[in-house]
């Protein structure tokens, strides 16, 4: 960061500078190849949320059907449940997640026990687990027949058994808490990795003056950490309206009473489209997500860069 | 020069065989008579393909090497024998039309998505099947060739005209276009079958008079109840039955759920076209009633919403005592065999139907891509007809994979199981294009084919079979109303919920979703089918 700094912007100088630092695009040359080829190749296809399709002329050659496609997902009062579910949801993930993982990682950055990477590595377990296997063990505390919750934690408090899966009174929470449960481990380790980069010499001046602990991560980690979450809760805000599939589709079991509060667009046109497998229709969802999506991100990114400047991711 | 001959045969046959399929054991078919055309598999060999086609009248009997692509769903594509067996297919093509025959094998699960993938990037597929990728959806994407043109079918499908009742093939016309050949497998179903675990039978002391352990039983739900009852007492922890997710509810109740759902259906199919809603239906409602009953009674378990093993599974796992089937002949060997072998008793309490939608369920249709539609015309005439493509698709090679008894049914050879054997498995009977020709497995009835003729023309027929409904104009209601049944589906035939609130709850919603707008679309499609077919 610091050469960079120095260097003028002058022609002569950018042409040495892009000279020396050729072994380094060789290097990220691999990564922009994957880029291109994964996330800007497909994106014609789009066009083919406008199309009637037909594989016998091509996605160029099959005709205009105007906004067609997208009615379905305004068609009835499931676009409003199904909406207020995708956002609702990746609204409070993301609050509960910031709250959690920065708690998280101060906590571990201030531990001076040797069990510290046992414990780190414990909270992040449960991200590289698949979602299906998170489904069972979901399954194996809340099922009404067999389950941990009903058959052995209750009784010993004399309390009713609990229809998990029929009662969606239960679910905004239960689903809150297994997302942040296996998201957070993952999330804290960059505040995590970001606060150890901190400079050490203040946090030794602070405590000479006489500051506690309390004081110090109120006064100087949490500040310094700011640009962090900013771009973190940014970076998921461009995501809010696409859901986690797994979560959604499998960790209620594909319950039907549930589905007012676990169906989420991408659920939504799963179950509708599994058995037509209408290309035009998915299609038409996913433009209809990353365009909401990338309004989003500008906006909020716009809103950022009014409050603080330096923030912004652009 | 042999061996780098054979180097470039090798070579040739792997870059033209696909992804999935291998072509690892293809020296096999480079050695034989047929050799020289192999060399010019590929894309190359159109050059032949133009030289071999005769003036235009005549039949071509030699397709110079053709390459033809077939897709075919499988239930096991790792079997190690598959480029073997495949290899003696190809032989066998050549041989005879001087076609090469390449495989592409996919999972069930995998194969609408496998499929579509090859049909949209341009890959060449020849023959896919249509059915098991929803045909409506599929006609409509215009991926599938009519089977017409050129009189195509008469002259290259002659042994396919013969099998199949012109009535079947009538279920694969769409608006006056033939795009497709139904399966050749059951097409009738024996409704409300409940498949009943022995030993636990046994430990009510049953009695077995009047009882056919060999095929199905009819009886009615208050027999079922009755026994349940008997069940229950007997064996309070074990869960009586299971009687399968919403998705199955088709199996049951003799409705038509025609253009292949069930917003809009024929509730009295054999004589009336009127199309009715299901779920106002007393069908419907008793159905529920019944199930409320049973999980009131504690037959059913308060998780089966969200049970994800099958029936079979279950019982095996010594948690449940009888599930839900749909009947046919031989089905009471084959629950046999999902449970592991134990012994079962099949009760029916429906009569045998034949849906307007059974003889698309799984058809197969030529590519309308294709360049070759009388070589795959050809190709697919023979995986419907002849005894040696079937048989080695289905069996693999004789005296290696399997062996034939005295009485001319189909076992392992001495000193191979199962477990061991190279080539089993690969497809079920019933994933073929037509299991009529090939050998019954020991244990089936020797006459299990001919069975299953009998029971597909002496089924109750739906009247409007050979209607198909393309529901593009009304996709929004679609997405709407199958979501809205999801929701409530499972909820209603576990008896997890009161009907009558239930019903009413979910027509509500279903009418929001609009069901009458769909149906009315769905009514038009079919009178105007009606009128072009002269049905009343």
């Amino acid at each position: 960061m610091k050469q960079t700094a120095k260097v003028k912007r002058d022609s002569r100088k950018t042409l040495k500078l892009v000279k020396r630092f050729i072994p380094v695009y060789l290097m990220a040359l691999p990564g922009i190849i994957y880029l291109f080829i994964n996330n800007y190749m497909p994106l014609p296809g789009l066009v083919l949320a406008f199309k009637k399709y037909s594989t016998k002329k091509g996605i160029w050659g099959s005709p205009w059907v105007g906004l067609k496609n997208f009615k379905y997902l305004f068609r009835t009062q499931d676009a409003w449940i199904i909406t207020r579910n995708t956002l609702g949801y990746n609204i409070l993930f993301i609050i509960v997640n910031v709250i959690m993982a920065v708690s998280i990682a101060i906590i571990l950055s201030e531990l001076t026990t040797r069990w510290k990477k046992v414990y780190q590595s414990t909270i992040l377990l449960p991200h590289f687990l698949s979602t299906v296997i998170i489904s069972y063990l979901v399954f194996a505390f809340l099922s009404s027949e067999n389950g941990f919750l009903n058959n052995s934690i209750f009784p010993l408090f004399d309390k009713e058994p609990i229809p998990w899966y029929t009662e969606p009174k239960y679910w905004p929470f239960i689903l809150v808490f297994v997302q942040t449960w296996r998201g957070v481990g993952y999330n804290c380790i960059v505040y995590l990795s970001t606060i150890l980069g901190f400079d050490r010499e203040i946090y030794e001046a602070s405590a000479i003056d006489g500051a506690s602990k309390w004081q110090q991560i109120r006064k100087i980690t949490l500040p310094l950490l700011r640009p962090t979450i900013i771009m973190l809760v940014l970076l998921s805000v461009g995501r809010i309206f696409y859901s986690d599939f797994g979560l959604f589709y499998q960790v209620p079991q594909q319950s039907g009473v549930l589905m007012n509060v676990t169906q989420t667009i991408d659920t939504y046109v799963y179950r509708g489209l599994l058995e037509r497998n209408d290309m035009p229709m998915a299609t038409a969802a996913g433009v209809y997500q990353s365009l909401i999506g990338f309004i989003l991100v500008m906006s909020a990114n716009l809103i950022v860069r009014k409050i603080d400047p330096d923030s912004a991711l652009f | 020069m042999k061996k780098i001959l054979a180097l470039m045969m090798c070579f040739g046959l792997v870059a033209g065989t696909l992804a999935g399929c291998g072509g690892g054991k293809a020296e096999t078919t480079g050695g034989d008579a047929a050799a020289p055309a192999v060399e010019d598999t590929g894309n190359e060999a159109s050059d032949d393909e133009a030289a071999a086609k005769e003036p235009a009248g005549d039949l071509i009997t030699d397709f110079g090497g053709e390459t033809i692509v077939v897709a075919l769903y499988c239930n096991d594509d790792s079997v190690p024998g598959k480029d073997r067996v495949f290899g003696k297919i190809k032989e066998y093509y050549l041989d005879t039309y001087n076609i090469n025959v390449e495989f592409v094998t996919s999972l069930m699960g995998d194969y609408t998505q496998s499929v579509n993938m090859m049909l949209s990037s341009g890959e060449q597929v020849d023959i896919f099947s249509s059915g098991v990728m929803n045909f409506s959806n599929t006609v409509a994407n215009e991926s599938t060739y009519d089977l017409n043109e050129g009189d195509l079918l008469n002259n290259y499908g002659k042994d396919i005209v013969e099998l199949i009742d012109p009535e079947f093939l009538k279920g694969c016309v769409v608006n006056g276009t033939l795009y497709g050949i139904p399966c050749m497998r059951d097409l009738a179903t024996g409704m409300w079958c409940v498949v009943v675990d022995k030993e636990y039978m046994d430990g009510i002391d049953y009695d077995y008079s009047g009882i056919n352990m060999e095929e199905v039983n009819p009886a009615t739900a208050e027999d079922m109840t009755e026994l349940f009852t008997q069940l229950h007492e007997a064996y309070p922890d074990v869960n009586v039955v299971y009687p399968w997710n919403y998705g199955y509810l088709g199996q049951k109740l003799a409705y038509d759920a025609i253009g292949g759902d069930v917003f809009g259906v024929l509730l009295d199919p054999s004589n009336s076209l009127e199309v009715s809603n299901l779920f106002t239906s007393d069908m419907f409602r008793e159905y529920c009633e019944l199930m409320y009953e049973w999980q009131q009674a504690g037959f059913m378990s308060k998780d089966a919403a969200t049970e994800t093993q099958n029936g079979g599974a279950q019982v095996i796992a010594g948690t449940l005592i009888a599930d839900t089937t749909a009947g046919k002949p031989g089905i009471v060997r084959q629950k046999e065999a999902e449970r592991g072998g134990r012994d079962a008793v099949v009760f029916q309490l429906g009569p045998d139907f034949v849906a307007s939608s059974a003889p698309v369920g799984a058809a197969w249709s030529i590519n309308s891509t294709t360049e070759a539609p009388e070589a795959a015309m050809t190709v697919l005439n023979d995986l419907y007809t002849s005894p040696v493509v079937t048989n080695l698709l289905l069996w693999g090679e004789e005296g290696v994979d399997y062996v034939l008894t005295e009485s001319g049914h189909c076992t392992f050879p001495e000193g191979v199981t199962e477990q061991t054997v190279e080539y089993y498995n690969l497809v079920w009977a019933w994933m073929m294009p037509c299991e009529y020709p090939t050998y019954v497995r020991e244990g089936d009835d020797i006459d299990l084919w001919e069975k299953t003729i009998d029971f597909n023309n002496n089924a109750m027929k739906s009247k409007a079979l050979g209607f198909s409904f393309d529901s593009s104009a009304v996709s929004a209601e679609y997405t709407a109303l199958t979501n809205v049944w999801e929701e409530y589906g499972n909820s209603l035939v576990f008896g997890l919920i009161e009907p009558e609130a239930g019903i009413a709850e979910l027509n509500e919603r279903l009418e929001a979703a609009g069901l009458s707008t769909y149906m009315d679309e769905k009514k038009a499609a079919l009178e105007a089918w009606a009128a072009e077919n002269g049905v009343e």
